[in-house]
């Protein structure tokens, strides 16, 4: 038998392939197309070639992340990205990076609210001294007149830096406890954290008098909300319960209606 | 040789302030009637006549500053528990990482019967406190 035809042993060299090459191939050479049959189909025409698929494109950490950016720059973009475009703020914050950061963010934030509230406090204590001689407001307000004026705004700003990582911290506990309650928090504590930080974004309104304090308020708990989806990808209904039952247990949310109920019988 | 645990920042930051807290309060203990009375009245009380879940909790924690624990777990026993593990907590956080002890592993969720617990935990503390006209 001719060694062409036999179909044992290493196939035969091909003509223009060395044996490096043929070690390399290993026992499966490519296959060669064989010529097109003469009447046969016309021959396909090669496909163009695909264009690359540009790569996604990279998420850009928050202004207030980024290790070089100037401080104040920093809290502005990122207070404006916030109050702007919420959820793609809350995407943009990175899972590597710890709580050290957005807790300075949240407490500089708080501290303007803080301040600012004091200070139109301060302003309006003549105001409310008027008001205690209204029928109905003496004992009400009594307790609030037993702290003079300037301590309470000197108490304020001095022990905000002191109370509100502090308060941060247990606000984040509770939604956090009620998360885990109502299902899970994959992302942890940490995450918790993060979102309640950079929910007090709109703080800075509380620069405005008299409604920009209750303004703030109303949407940091909207932020919250928009943040624990983002953050533990969870649904916005979970989101909202995490957050206003911490609320409904401590009865602040009916704060607004004793109010009424009380100012009501006040001018009946 | 057993080497060393490395803590990570985050646990320094949280038990740091902790402790900053728990110092605060002690601290702060002359003065607390006077900032305790500044905070408003039970709306839910105010409004149903039934406590909330919450009240008796300010009572609860003037008079665990004042040292005086069986009074606190009368006025709101849950509270005065949590309030009471969360002063302590915040002592030994610090030193609990200091000396490199194990960290609790946190729970990225409960399970059901951890979660009906709970319930029946707040349940039947304002249930509680219903009963004892707080």
């Amino acid at each position: 038998m001719p060694p062409s035809l036999r179909l044992d042993g290493p196939p035969p060299a091909r003509p223009g392939w060395g044996k490096d090459a043929m070690d390399e191939l290993g026992s499966n050479p490519p296959a060669i197309p064989d010529p097109p049959l003469p009447g046969g189909p016309p021959p396909v025409p090669p496909l163009p070639p695909i264009p690359p698929v540009p790569p996604p494109p990279a998420v850009v950490p928050l202004p207030w992340e980024q290790s070089g950016y100037p401080f104040f720059p920093a809290i502005v973009e990122t207070t404006k990205l916030f109050l702007t475009r919420p959820r793609e703020a809350f995407e943009r914050s990175s899972p590597a990076i710890g709580i050290g950061r957005p807790l300075l963010y949240g407490c500089i934030l708080s501290f303007i609210l803080n301040f600012f509230t004091a200070v139109y406090q301060f302003w309006g204590s003549s105001f409310m001294r008027n008001m205690e001689n209204m029928p109905g407001m003496k004992d009400w307000m009594s307790a609030e007149r037993s702290i003079p004026p300037l301590a309470q705004l000197l108490g304020t700003i001095f022990a905000s830096p002191f109370v509100i990582p502090l308060a941060i911290l247990l606000v984040s506990g509770l939604v956090h406890v009620c998360l885990l309650l109502l299902g899970g928090a994959p992302a942890g504590y940490k995450g918790t954290v993060k979102a309640e930080c950079y929910a007090y974004a709109p703080a800075i309104l509380g620069i405005l008098p008299l409604c920009g304090s209750v303004a703030a308020a109303i949407w940091t708990i909207v932020l919250l909300v928009i943040g624990l989806t983002v953050v533990h990808r969870i649904s916005t209904g979970k989101a909202v319960a995490a957050v206003l039952i911490p609320f409904c247990l401590c009865c602040a949310c009916l704060f607004p209606l004793l109010m009424l109920a009380k100012l009501g019988h006040m001018f009946r | 040789m057993n080497p060393r645990r490395v803590v990570s920042r985050e646990a320094w930051i949280i038990a740091l302030i902790w402790a900053a807290g728990s110092a605060l309060v002690w601290a702060a203990r002359p003065w607390l009637p006077a900032l305790a009375a500044l905070g408003p009245d039970c709306p839910f009380h105010a409004l149903t006549g039934l406590p909330c879940f919450a009240c008796g909790a300010t009572r609860a924690a003037l008079r665990l500053a004042a040292g005086d624990v069986p009074g606190a777990l009368v006025l709101n026993p849950l509270a005065a528990l949590g309030l009471a593990a969360a002063w302590l907590g915040g002592l030994a956080a610090p030193l609990w990482l200091a000396l490199g002890l194990p960290l609790p592993r946190e729970p990225r969720s409960l399970p059901l019967y951890a979660r009906v617990a709970a319930l029946g935990i707040l349940l039947a503390n304002w249930c509680f406190l219903v009963a004892r006209g707080i």
